[in-house]
Formats: C-alpha cells, structure tokens, sequence
C-alpha cells in the first residue's frame, strides 16, 4: 500500500459520512412516516347487531350524504351581508344557501372551521377524513405496492356490515377504496386543466342516486374548485362561477334529503392565494364543513367554531351507529350528541357514552401503536396519556367531567401530530446546508488542485456545465416526470460531443463512426423499452419490453427475441473467452475462473427466457448463477494479479541489455546472439502481456456483476442494458476525465431508465424479487429486498462498477501507470470522488427542490418519491464504488509486486500504443 | 497559395465597416419579430417556420452572406478539387443534398419523433442545413472536414477572425439545441409544438452570435485603427 492510500480513503468516507448526514437529517424533516395498524375495532356490529357496545347510544342517522368539495375553505362557506356587490371578492359571498339554512333552522345546520392536518394533499386527507387518523406521505404498510387503504375506516366498515356504498367524482377513492363501492362514478382526477368534467358527472349522478335512497353511505367529491385554484388561482371569476355550482348543488340536495339522512359538504384543504395546497399555512390548513339534516339534532349550547379533520370519522361512525375506526385520533363533535342531564346516578347522558367510547378507543390505539412501533412514542409520553385516560373515568361527585375528556383528547391528538405530520424545517435546512455545502467543498478542492486553468478548456467546462443544466431541470416537475427524455439527450450530446472532440480528420476511423452512430440509436431506442409513469400521457409500452413469457409462440417478436436472448450472453462469452487466452495465465487457477464465469454466462442464458423453466429449474439456475459470482469475487478479491510470469529459461533477465527490452522483435535480429535473441522475444511477451494487466482485473471485477444484474433484469432488458453499457465503455475509453466522470454520472441514471424503471414507486418490478428464492422455500423479507433494490438500481450499479476500469484507460496502457504508481493512485482516487460528487450534486439539486418546492402540488406524487430514489441511487453508488476503488488500489499494488519480482525495470515496459493523433493534429495545425 | 491569398483578403481595416453592416448583422431578427407579431404562429406553427426560414435565408445570403462570406478565400478551385466533374455550384447544391437526410436522421435520433411529423423534422433539418453547413459548403471543398477542423480547434484558432463568420452557423445549431429544453415543460403553449422552439432557438442563435462576431470585429478595429491586423497564433 502506498503512504497516501489512508488519507484517500479517510476523504473519501469523510465526504461521503457527511453526504449521508445531511440526507438522514433531510429525511427526518421532510419524509414524516407513520406505521400503518391493520388492526380492526373490536365491535364488528353496527348498533342493531351489538347494542353492547354503544350502551345509550342510538345511531341518529340512517344514512349519510358526505360531498366533498376539494379546497373548499372555510370563508367560501361564508356570507357577509355588510359586503356591497362592488366590494366582495370573487370568492366571498357564493355559497349564501348554507347562511340561510343555519338562521333558518339552527338545529338542523351547523357550520364549522374543518382544520385539515398537513400534509394537505387530497390523497392524504381523504385517508385522514375515512381514517380518523394523520397520514403521512410514507405509512409504512406490509405492503408497498398498494395504493389502497389497509387501515380501518368507515367506508369498509359499512361496506363490511352490508350496507350500501355508493361513490361519483376524484377516482383517488376508486384506488383507496378497490371493491369497495356498491356504486361508483369515478371520473379522471389528474388533468388539472379540467374545470367541469368531474362536477358535471357529480352533479349528474348525485341527485338521482340520492332519490334511490338505496345506499348508507353516498360520497362524491367534486374537484372543480381545486382545478380551478390550481390553473387561474383564488381570485378569478371562474372561481365564482365554480362556488355558485356548489350553491345549486347544495340546494337541490338539501331539497331531496329524507328525514333519517345528514348531509356533510366539506372541503378536504383549503388553498392559497396562488391556489396551492399542500403544506401548513393557515390558509391551506382551514376548510369548510357544513352539516345539515332535516330533523333538528344539534345542541346549540355546546356548539364550537372548528373541529378537527380526524374528528369527522368519529362522529359519523358514532352518528350512523357504527364502532369507531380503530386508527382514529380524533374527538366526537359534541354538539351533535345530546347531553340531557339526567336525575339518576346510573344513567349518563348519550353525550358521555359517545365521548367515553371514544376516548377508550384513543387509549387502546395509543397503546397498541406505542408496542408495536418501539421508539415513536415514547414511554412517558404513553404513560402519561394513560393517566390522562384513567383521570376521564373517575367521576367527581358522580359529575361528568368533560374537561377531563377535552384533556386527553387535546393531549393525545397533539402528541402524535408532532410525531407525524409537521415538517421540521431546521432539521431540512440542515440537511440540505451540509449536503450543498460538501458538494461545493469538493468543487473547491478539484479547482484548487487541478489550478483554474481548465476552466477555460472547453472540453472540461462543456460535461460540467451540461451536467449543471440538467440539475437545474430538477427544480421543473415536467423534467421530473420526462427525465427518461432529458438523461437520454444529454447522453446523446455527450455522445456527439466526445465524436466531435475526437474526430481524427485525416484518419477517420470506421469504426468510431460506426459505434457512434450505434449508439446515438440504442439511446433513441428509449421509447421502446422504457416504463411509463403514470404522468405521461403520451407513453404506451411496446411490445419490445414485454415479459417475454407472455409473447405468443412462434410470433416474430417471440424469434426475434429468442434470437437476440441467444446471441447477446454467447457473444459476450465468447469475446470473454478470446479475450482471456490472450491476458489469462494458464494454470489451474484461471481454468477455475473460467469456468466460473462461463457457467454464469451459461445459466443466465439459460434463465433469460431461451429455455422452457420450470420454477424448480429457474430456482437451481439462478442459486447456482449466485454461488459463482460469488466463487469469482472471493477469488478476484484474494488472488487479484493478472500477469504472465516469465518462463524460467528467460531468467535472469537483468542479462538483457535495456535497448533489446525496448521494442520490436525485428530490429533485435541483427543482435549477434541467437540466445540474445529469443530472450528478447521472450521481453515482448512480457511487455504485451503487461498492457492490459490493471484493465483486466478490473474488467473482470465488473464482469460478474453484469451479469448478475442481467440475470435479475430478465429477458427483458438486459440486452439493451448490457449492450449500451459496453459501447459506452468503448466509445468513452478516451475522453477526458472530467468527461468521463459527467458521462458516467448520466449513463447510471440513463441505465436506470433504460432498465425500465421510473422515479415513481409503481414502476418498481416486485417480481425481480424472487429471483432464485421464490419457489425454494427461501423465504427472507432481507434477500428480497436486497433483489429488489439491485435490480431497481441495475444501471447505477453497472456504472459505478466499471467506473474505474474505465477511468484508468488511457492510451498508454497500464505500463503507463506502473511507471508512475503515485499518479495512479491519486488519479483513481480523484476520479472516484469526483463520481461521487457529481450524484451528490446532483442529490443536492433534488433535496433543495423537495425542500423549496414542499408546497406544491406535485410534491407527494413526483419530488417526494423522486427524493427517495435519488437517496437509494446515491447510496448503492457508494456501495458499489467503494469496493471497486479498493480493488482497483488492491489489483493494482498487487500487480506491481508480482512485476517487481520479474526483476526487470519498469522502464523497459515502454507504450505500445502511441498517441498517433495527436502527433498528427498537431502536424496538421502546423501546416495550416 | 491559398495562405498569401487569405492574408490579402484579411486586411480588416479595408473592409467596409459601417453601421449599415451593423444592422444588416441584426437582420435574422426580423423572422422572429414577425412571426411573433405579423405573421400567426400559432395557428399555422410548421408553415409559418417553413417561411421565416425561406425569409431568413433569403435575407441572409443576400446581404450577409455576400458581404462576409466572401472575404474568405474562396478555396474551390480545379487544384482543391478532387472531383473535377462537379463544378462549384452542383458540389455545392450536393453537398447540401446530403446535409438535409443526415441532420434530418440525427434529429430524430436526437428524440424527434420517429414516425410522425416528418415534415416538420425536415423543416428544422434544412433549416440546420442552411445555416450551420451552407457557408462550409460555399468555401471549402471539404466542408466536412472543414466544419469538424473548425470545431476541434484550439482558443487561439477559435478567435481566428478569419474563420469567423462560419461561426454564427454553429452557434445556430447549438441554439437549436438548447431550444429544444423548453419543449418537454407542461406549459401547453402553442409554441412549444415541435419543432418551433429548436427553430427558433437556431435564429437565436445565429442573431446573437452574428451581432458578437461584430461587436468583436469592431472592437478588434478600433484598438488597430492604423496598423495591418495580423490574426493570432499565426
């Protein structure tokens, strides 16, 4: 090892412990997460069936009518008479049929502030509002894959009882709630442009489904407001327009209710200014709810300005005599329960029951969270809401105590809101300032000690200044949701850049043209293998990236298939296999190694789909292909050098005078000595052998590893993967560093995509995980997940991987760097942490667009999980890296070892290849 | 030969420097002021660019081109050229044949889309053609190589004033280049419809360069406003 090697891997890991610092810190901000309890309430039966459980407390209401008027605040809801016509606002003074109704019959309607809890985005509320509890943006379910509500709520609670559902509008509760609707009309939610499809189909359905009078629970949910706030903003005369349809809407409902029916018009968020929604201002956090019922059921007295968003689960569930969601935090709405006081010791009030019930299922949710979730809630947190629950049932003088009850409901809503559902800006500011601040730390440094003179050179400026560029795209949502597009034009102008930069006029090479043009049309051919993420309209996936399985035998897309799933691993081997007589010792050794990586190359074929596969079959083929990559790296990582010893009869090579050492056989043969002769010959095998001694150890670092993720890949997209991997390889060998570096920082995220996947978390391929475990029995959540995650980051894998035998190319072969050991080390180590800082940068850029952009509309759909993506990428990049950069110093210190041991000067292993093209432009500058 | 000739032709102090030049380097303006206000763009995009492309090159090599393009060293001649057949128009019209179809295929490879809207593809591909490869064609035999020469070359041959009214062109293709970022923004304004922004951003491009090639001209002119102006790193 040589003496600077601990200061270069100390850096390296310092830079990177202080990379994930910032990110843990970031993440605790901004990612709130919550466990999801499956568990259901223990009463089953609604009021008719179990009684027992409710005590006096009969349900109010048959049925119930809930519209949901997405941000729809609070002051819409309100009418101002004082306003004259030319002071109100456009969204003052529309709704003025629910003002005639409270001063009409004031036991009958009630108006209130609906506080909705961050994160107040509409997918988020309508499981707080169903739930009664605070979701999160990530609720950490058993499940990941799915969309739907797993916690107990009151939509599949009726549904359980045998009641009627019936749904019309957002279809977001079509995907939470999957076969749960009786009825439903689910209409398009993401076009933001719409105004009038989704309310027209609302308002359609709404009163006739109403008059059938079939169904408990009747839920729409209108989105016109929403839209509207979110294309033209609060202020605008189609807000009007869209508040005046609500009017109507309420009026013609209100006319149709039965007696035995409540109506709720509720907004799930309010809105800014602009018409976001998503964070915790005040006005995004106040929404309306309106009740109204024809039959008098309010207690004025105990009437309060604002609930709660989670109260509404319990009050419902209450109201319609059903249990109480299990997950539910919120307190009953005390003015719809009547609070008689009653002359008898024995006899409580239905108020008291109601609030008791509640209150007992609070207690047993805070418990069963607190066992299973360890540290979220902490002990005395528990115990102390325990005491507060013990004090509610202890009777002063026989008195009901509600202030007891408002306690602990305060104090337990409280303490789980801090846990869950407020960004912790210090704790993002921090992470975002340490993240940035190593990132320009490291630019620093590069600028210091390359000098600034490169800045001027346009081959160094142009890859970084691209790779600026296309940060700065992060902050767009579109470039989020398009950049498959965007990482694949930038790797095409890195492509026809380097062809640009490197084009030997007076000797134009066919091939370089040819790989060039190979290239730029794998990387167009994009569209055919790509996913689609939901936000793009226009994808539809071809029949290029299907499971081969599901071909139709015997079409032409099933041959041409079978074809290239046969030609890509046999000509890859067999290149391997010519390749490795020439560079590989003989030996037993070798012969292993050889085996080992054939046999891998094989299986994996075999695998990829050629071969019909039993699950049995695929299950030993692919245990099998893990046990020789595994075979192989133990074998790369204890025995690393790759060199040719000289044959005993060429020893003792000091003999040979340095000037015979020096090149070609030919010139040698005028030597006098025959012997003299063949010891030379014997020199040129040696300095042949030489050239690509460091290249290929750590090719064959990289090899198993291609293979293993073309293996978890699939048929499907290991040949384009693969073949844009190798061609990158080849057309990049020459660049620049600082090239290569930006180029391999784009090719990751280009293989990501080009692998089929998207920074959304639909698109992950969950049956990669079964890759050789699933039908032996092997049943560990940890494989999986581990399956999961490689196969999901296949392209920042391949990238790091082949990251330093790539940068290590250079035109002098590796006798180059023997001779100059110290600039060996320090290039690869300047170059591994130049990769790394450039995804760190590029981390940067999408943690300071989720931390700026944590309002917006978009941030739970696209910035978030494309955050999380960018966290993983980021951190299977240093996986990966780190044990390649250890390799290649291990491969190389080795290599020089046995070299030494030959007993020749380094000096004698002169280039074999010469820069050529350089001599000849600047000949050709000359003569100019 | 051809060196003795170019110093000749590069006495920049006898050029004919005047504010008419000025403004006729400001001249690929014009396409993008009337299409924005004369002309409706947006109703009519790929017609409408097909115009402002036929207006600009029109405009361009009547005034522009025969002022600047011609103090180079016309080096097409019976000695430069290999091919004897053609004569300096038709290697020039065949030049520009083939430039078309291979801009053309690279901008699809550049992720135009492959089986529709051909028409506004080749719109841009000539458009490019015209602009970037046209004046190579017009001096050298092999534009080509010339192009890739001029691309490869080092800083004190880039502000080489000799070669540098073949800049513009390149500096359009880049425009074109860049113009295509606003393209995938969600936006839905008529004018990011393909392939509107990359022609536009090529007349950017093109204007911007052009007017700093003349501002550097006439800098360079008025610090030599006697001596005779010898390029650098000659």
């Amino acid at each position: 090892m040589h003496d600077r090697h601990w200061w270069h891997c100390c850096s390296l890991l310092i830079f990177i412990i202080l990379i994930a610092c910032g990110i843990w810190s970031f993440s605790l901000g901004f990612l709130l997460s919550r466990i999801e309890l499956h568990d259901k309430s223990p009463c089953i039966h609604n009021y008719t069936g179990s009684p027992s459980c409710y005590g006096n407390l009969r349900p109010t209401f048959q049925r119930a009518v809930i519209v949901v008027v997405d941000a729809l605040r609070y002051d819409f809801l309100l009418t101002n008479p004082e306003l004259s016509v030319r002071d109100v606002r456009t969204y003052e003074n529309k709704i003025p049929e629910i003002d005639r109704l409270i001063r009409r019959n004031p036991e009958n309607a009630a108006l209130f502030k609906f506080i909705a809890d961050p994160p107040t985005t509409t997918m988020q509320r309508i499981k707080g509002i169903t739930t009664g509890s605070l979701p999160t943006f990530i609720d950490v379910s058993s499940n990941f894959a799915a969309t739907s509500i797993e916690e107990d709520n009151f939509v599949t609670k009726t549904r359980d009882m045998g009641r009627n559902v019936t749904f019309m509008g957002d279809d977001t509760w079509v995907q939470l709630f999957p076969d749960t609707f009786t009825t439903s009309y689910p209409y398009p939610s993401f076009d933001v442009r719409d105004l009038d499809i989704v309310d027209n189909g609302v308002l359609e359905h709404l009163i006739p489904e109403i008059k059938k009078n079939t169904s408990t629970l009747l839920i729409a949910h209108m989105l016109g407001v929403d839209h509207c706030g979110h294309r033209y903003g609060r202020d605008h005369p189609e807000m009007a327009r869209k508040l005046r349809e609500v009017n109507l809407m309420i009026r013609s409902v209100v006319r149709e209710l039965g007696d035995d029916t409540v109506l709720f018009v509720m907004g799930d968020h309010g809105m800014t200014k602009t018409g976001d929604h998503g964070g915790d201002s005040p006005d995004e956090v106040e929404a309306g709810l309106f009740v109204y019922s024809p039959t008098p059921f309010i207690d004025v007295q105990n009437l309060k300005p604002s609930v709660a968003q989670v109260d509404f689960a319990p009050t419902l569930s209450l109201l319609l005599g059903q249990p109480i969601p299990f997950s539910n935090l919120g307190q009953i709405i005390p003015a719809f329960f009547p609070a008689v006081e009653t002359k008898t010791k024995r006899l409580i009030s239905p108020l008291e029951t109601a609030l008791r019930i509640n209150a007992d299922q609070v207690h047993g949710f805070i418990q069963r969270y607190s066992t299973v979730s360890g540290s979220d809630l902490s002990a005395e947190l528990r115990d102390h809401l325990s005491h507060l629950h013990h004090l509610t049932r202890q009777d002063k003088n026989g008195t009901f105590q509600r202030q007891n009850y408002e306690h602990f409901f305060a104090t337990a809503f409280s303490s789980c809101q801090a846990i869950w559902a407020r960004f912790d800006n210090r704790r993002m500011v921090f992470g975002v300032g340490v993240v940035g601040t190593s990132v320009v730390a490291i630019t620093i440094f590069f600028l210091l000690t390359t000098g600034l003179h490169w800045t001027t050179d346009f081959i160094t400026i142009f890859p970084v200044a691209v790779s600026i560029i296309h940060f700065f795209t992060m902050f767009s949502n579109s470039f989020q949701v398009q950049e498959d597009w965007a990482v694949s034009y930038v790797a095409q102008t890195f492509v026809c850049v380097h062809f640009i930069t490197s084009y030997q006029r007076h000797k134009p090479s066919r091939w370089m043209i040819l790989r060039t043009v190979t290239l730029l049309f794998l990387l167009r051919c994009l569209e055919y293998v790509r996913r689609c993420r939901e936000e793009q309209s226009d994808c539809s996936v071809s029949v290029l990236s299907v499971n081969f399985g599901s071909l139709e035998r015997g079409s032409v897309w099933y041959v041409v298939r079978w074809i290239v799933g046969l030609i890509l691993p046999l000509g890859v081997g067999a290149t391997f296999q010519l390749q490795e007589h020439r560079y590989i010792r003989p030996g037993l050794r070798s012969r292993c190694l050889k085996w080992a990586i054939f046999l891998t190359l094989v299986l994996a074929l075999a695998y990829q789909g050629v071969f019909d596969k039993s699950a049995d079959l695929e299950w030993r083929i692919s245990v099998a292909a893990y046990a020789a990559v595994a075979f192989t790296y133990i074998h790369l990582i204890c025995l690393p050098v790759f060199v040719q010893r000289p044959k005993p009869k060429v020893l003792p090579v000091p003999v040979t005078p340095p000037e015979k050492g020096r090149r070609s056989s030919s010139h040698s043969a005028h030597s006098a000595d025959s012997k003299d002769y063949e010891v030379s010959t014997a020199d040129d095998d040696e300095i042949y052998e030489l050239q690509d001694a460091i290249q290929i150890s750590l090719n064959l670092f990289a090899f198993p590893l291609i293979v293993l993720v073309a293996l978890l890949l699939g048929d499907t997209w290991s040949f384009t993967t693969v073949t844009i991997l190798i061609l990158s390889r080849w057309h990049f060998a020459c660049a620049s560093p600082v090239m290569k570096v930006a180029c391999w920082g784009v090719l990751a995220w280009l293989l990501f995509f080009f692998s089929g996947h998207q920074t959304s978390f639909p698109t992950i391929h969950w049956n990669s995980a079964f890759t050789g475990v699933g039908a032996g029995g092997v049943d560990n959540q940890v494989v999986q997940k581990i399956l999961v995650t490689t196969e999901t980051f296949s392209g920042q894998i391949l990238a790091a991987v082949t990251m330093p035998c790539l940068m290590m190319g250079v035109d002098d072969g590796d006798v180059y760097w023997m001779q100059n050991p110290s600039l060996f080390y320090r290039s690869l180590w300047r170059n591994c942490l130049g990769y790394v800082a450039w995804h760190a940068a590029k981390l940067f850029f999408v943690m300071l667009n989720a931390a700026v952009n944590r309002r917006h509309l978009m941030v739970w759909k696209i910035f978030a999980p494309r955050y999380i993506f960018e966290v993983f990428a980021f951190g299977v990049t240093i996986l990966v890296v780190l044990p390649a950069y250890l390799f290649a110093v291990r491969a190389f210190s080795a290599t020089l070892r046995s070299v030494a041991d030959l007993h020749v000067p380094l000096d004698q292993y002169t280039a074999k290849r010469t820069k050529e093209h350089h001599h000849t432009d600047r000949s050709s500058r000359k003569r100019r | 030969m051809s060196l003795v000739k170019a110093r000749r032709r590069l006495e920049l102090n006898k050029l004919p420097f005047s504010l008419g030049k000025a403004t006729l380097s400001l001249i690929p303006l014009l396409p993008c002021e009337w299409a924005g206000g004369f002309f409706n763009l947006v109703e009519n995009p790929v017609q409408m660019t097909l115009v402002c492309t036929f207006l600009f090159l029109l405009m361009d090599s009547m005034f522009f081109r025969s002022l600047f393009l011609e103090d180079l060293t016309p080096r097409r001649g019976p000695a430069g050229n290999k091919n004897a057949a053609w004569s300096g128009t038709t290697a020039y019209g065949m030049h520009l044949l083939t430039a078309v179809p291979v801009i053309g295929v690279g901008v699809i490879l550049f992720g135009a889309p492959i089986t529709e809207a051909w028409g506004e593809t080749a719109v841009l591909a000539v458009l490019l053609a015209i602009v970037s490869f046209a004046p190579f064609c017009h001096v050298f035999v092999h534009p080509f190589n010339e192009m890739m020469k001029l691309l490869q070359s080092d800083k004190t041959e880039f502000w080489n004033l000799e070669k540098a009214s073949l800049i513009p062109g390149l500096v359009a293709a880049f425009g074109a280049w860049s113009g295509a970022i606003v393209i995938p923004l969600d936006w839905d304004r008529p004018w990011q419809k393909w392939p509107i922004p990359c022609c536009f951003g090529a007349f950017t491009g093109y204007t911007i360069a052009n007017f700093a090639w003349f501002c550097v001209l006439s800098w360079k002119l008025s610090r030599r406003p006697t001596s005779k102006f010898t390029p650098k790193g000659e």
